[in-house]
C-alpha cells in the first residue's frame, strides 16, 4: 500500500528527543529525590541534557511546519480543542522549568525553596508533555493511534529511553557542568549501595513490553479499520517491529537485566552488558515511535 | 443561522468529473490537488460486474476534526455552518489533514503555480514547457479567478492547507457553488440544512441518504441520495 505520510521522521525526532528529555529529567528528579548527594553528578547531567533533548526536538518539529515562523501563534491562537495548542503550552512551560533547573544544577543551589518548587511544577510538566507526546497522535482519532494506549506506550518508551540513556552517561562516565569537588565526592561513594538501575531497567522494559503486545493483540482484534492498519503496520515494518522494537528492544534488555538481577540482585548489570542493552533500548525506541507514526498514516481506502 | 450543506444524487450522476474541474478553474486549485475529487470501486466479475463512482468534497461536517485539531483556530465554522480556513493564521502543521476522516485537506508544498514557471519539456524540442506557454500567450502571472479572493486567499501560499469552501463567495452572492452549477446532470444540490423546506431536505426525506464514514463521528453535511 503506498501513500504519503504528512508527518515525517521530523515529527519521530521530536517525539523521540523529546522523550528522552522527559525521561532524562524525570529520573534526574528521581535521583535528586532518592539521594541528590550521592547522585549529583548524574542527575546534573540530566538536568543539563533535558532541556537540550526537548529543544531539538521541537527544532526539528519547526522545520515540518509549512510557516514555522507562526510557530509562536499558537500561543496566542489557543484553540483548547487542540492537543497541539496543549502541547506548546506544556512544552514552553517544561523548556523554561528544564533551564532553571539546570541552571540550579549548575551554580550547586539544590537546597533552597526555588529548587523544591521546580522539582515539583517540573514533575508535573515533564509528565505532562511525556503524555502529550501520545496524546498528540491518539487526538486525532486515526486507527492506529485511537484508545489510549499510544500514550501510555509512548510515555513508558519515554522513561525507558531516558534510563537507559543515564546508564550509558554512568557507564561512559561522562561528566560535563559538574564541580570537581562533587565529582570526587561521587568517586568515593560509588561503592556504597545506592539506587539500582538495573531494576529500574528491567520494570521498565517488562512494562513496556506488556503495553506493546497487548496494543498489538487489541489493535488485531479491533474494527475492521484497526485491524487493517495493524495488519499494513506488520506488512511494511514487520522485520524491523519484531527485530528492534520488540526482540532488540525490549525482550533482550528484559532478559539482560533479570539474568544480571537474578545473579546478584543488589548489583548492576556488567558495564558492556548495560553499553549493548541501553543503546539496543535506545534505538528500539526510536525504531517504535517512527513506525507508529509512519504506519498510522496510512490511508485506507473507503466507500459506503 | 443557517447549516448549508450538499446533497448529491447518485443516480443522476455520471461520473464525469465536470464538477472536479469546474472546481479546479474556479477555485485556482493547484496541480495534485483536488477540493473536489472523486472515489471509484469496481466489484464483481464479468459479467456480473458493478462500478461506483462516488464525488467526494470537504463534507463541512458539524462535528469538524480538523477544527478540534487546529492549533491556531486557522479551521473554523462560520455562521452558516461552512468549515473554513484562514490562511493568514495557519502554521501548516497538517493536524488537520490528519484529523480529516475524508482527506479532503491539502497541503502546499511548493509555491503555486510552479507549472507556469516550469521549463521542462514533454518532448524536447516536440512540446512547449509551461513557461513558454505563458509566455506565448502573454498570460501574467499568477493566472487565476480574482472572483475566488473575495473571501479567501485568490491562491494560497506554499507552507499552509487548503480545502473547499462549499465555494462560499458564491454563496454569499446567492449563487450555487460552481461544482454545482457546472454538473451536467443536475446532480449536486446544495442548500440550508435548518431550513425545513429546503431541497436539500426534501431530498433526503424522499430518498433516504448514506454519507461517508458516519462511524467518525463528524456529522457530515454531505448526504448522498440513491444509487450510483
Amino acid at each position: 500500500m503506498e501513500f504519503h505520510a504528512p508527518w515525517d521522521i521530523r515529527v519521530t525526532l521530536d517525539l523521540f528527543l523529546g522523550g528522552l528529555g522527559v525521561g532524562l529529567f524525570l529520573l534526574s528528579i528521581l535521583l535528586t529525590v532518592y539521594d541528590k548527594d550521592r547522585y549529583h553528578k548524574l542527575a546534573a547531567i540530566g538536568a543539563y541534557l533535558a532541556p537540550v533533548l526537548v529543544g531539538g526536538g521541537i527544532l526539528f518539529l519547526l522545520t515540518e511546519l509549512g510557516r514555522p515562523a507562526r510557530f509562536i501563534t499558537t500561543l496566542y491562537n489557543f484553540n483548547p480543542q487542540s492537543m497541539t495548542s496543549w502541547g506548546g503550552l506544556f512544552q514552553t512551560v517544561f523548556m523554561v522549568l528544564s533551564v532553571i533547573y539546570a541552571w540550579l544544577y549548575f551554580k550547586n543551589n539544590t537546597s533552597g525553596s526555588l529548587f523544591k518548587m521546580i522539582l515539583g511544577a517540573g514533575t508535573v510538566f515533564a509528565l505532562l508533555v511525556g503524555g502529550y507526546h501520545g496524546l498528540l497522535l491518539s487526538s486525532l482519532g486515526r486507527p492506529l493511534w485511537v484508545g489510549g494506549m499510544v500514550v501510555a506506550l509512548f510515555l513508558v518508551s519515554s522513561v525507558l529511553g531516558g534510563t537507559a540513556l543515564l546508564i550509558l552517561i554512568k557507564e561512559l562516565g561522562i561528566s560535563f557542568g559538574v564541580p570537581q569537588k562533587v565529582g570526587r565526592e561521587i568517586a568515593a561513594a560509588s561503592d556504597a549501595k545506592g539506587f539500582n538501575f538495573t531494576v529500574l531497567f528491567c520494570i521498565l522494559s517488562a512494562a513496556q513490553l506488556i503495553l506493546v503486545l497487548s496494543w498489538q493483540i487489541s489493535l488485531s482484534r479491533g474494527a475492521l479499520e484497526t485491524s487493517t492498519t495493524a495488519t499494513s503496520l506488520m506488512d511494511q515494518f514487520g522485520g524491523l517491529w519484531i527485530g528492534l522494537v520488540i526482540l532488540g528492544g525490549l525482550v533482550l534488555p528484559l532478559l539482560g537485566s533479570l539474568y544480571s538481577l537474578i545473579k546478584n540482585k543488589s548489583s548492576e548489570m556488567s558495564k558492556g552488558m548495560a553499553l549493548t542493552l541501553s543503546t539496543l533500548v535506545i534505538v528500539g525506541g526510536f525504531t517504535f515511535k517512527h513506525i507508529v507514526l509512519i504506519a498510522g498514516q496510512i490511508k485506507l481506502p473507503f466507500m459506503f | 443561522m443557517a447549516r448549508y450543506g450538499m446533497v448529491i444524487d447518485l443516480h443522476k450522476c455520471v461520473g464525469c468529473g465536470a464538477c472536479g474541474i469546474a472546481c479546479k478553474s474556479e477555485n485556482n486549485v493547484d496541480q495534485g490537488m483536488f477540493w473536489a475529487h472523486h472515489l471509484k470501486r469496481t466489484t464483481g466479475v464479468f459479467p456480473n460486474v458493478n462500478y461506483e463512482y462516488v464525488p467526494t468534497l470537504c463534507n463541512h461536517c458539524d462535528n469538524a476534526a480538523c477544527v478540534k485539531a487546529c492549533p491556531t483556530k486557522a479551521m473554523y465554522k462560520d455562521d452558516k455552518g461552512l468549515t473554513l480556513h484562514n490562511p493568514d493564521k495557519c502554521i501548516g502543521c497538517k493536524s488537520c489533514m490528519q484529523a480529516c476522516p475524508y482527506d479532503v485537506i491539502n497541503f502546499n508544498s511548493k509555491e503555486p503555480h510552479i507549472f507556469w514557471r516550469d521549463t521542462t519539456t514533454l518532448i524536447d524540442k516536440g512540446t512547449s514547457s509551461g513557461q513558454e506557454t505563458a509566455q506565448k500567450t502573454g498570460q501574467k502571472l499568477p493566472y487565476y479567478n480574482p472572483e475566488r479572493a473575495t473571501t479567501y486567499a485568490g491562491i494560497r501560499p506554499k507552507g499552509v492547507v487548503e480545502k473547499c469552501t462549499l465555494c462560499d463567495h458564491r454563496l454569499a452572492k446567492d449563487e450555487q457553488p460552481y461544482c454545482a452549477y457546472s454538473c451536467p446532470s443536475g446532480a449536486r444540490i446544495v442548500g440550508d440544512f435548518d431550513d425545513p423546506a429546503s431541497e436539500v431536505n426534501k431530498l433526503i426525506a424522499q430518498y433516504g441518504y448514506k454519507q461517508l464514514k458516519p462511524h467518525a463521528g463528524t456529522k457530515p453535511k454531505v448526504f448522498y441520495i440513491r444509487h450510483f
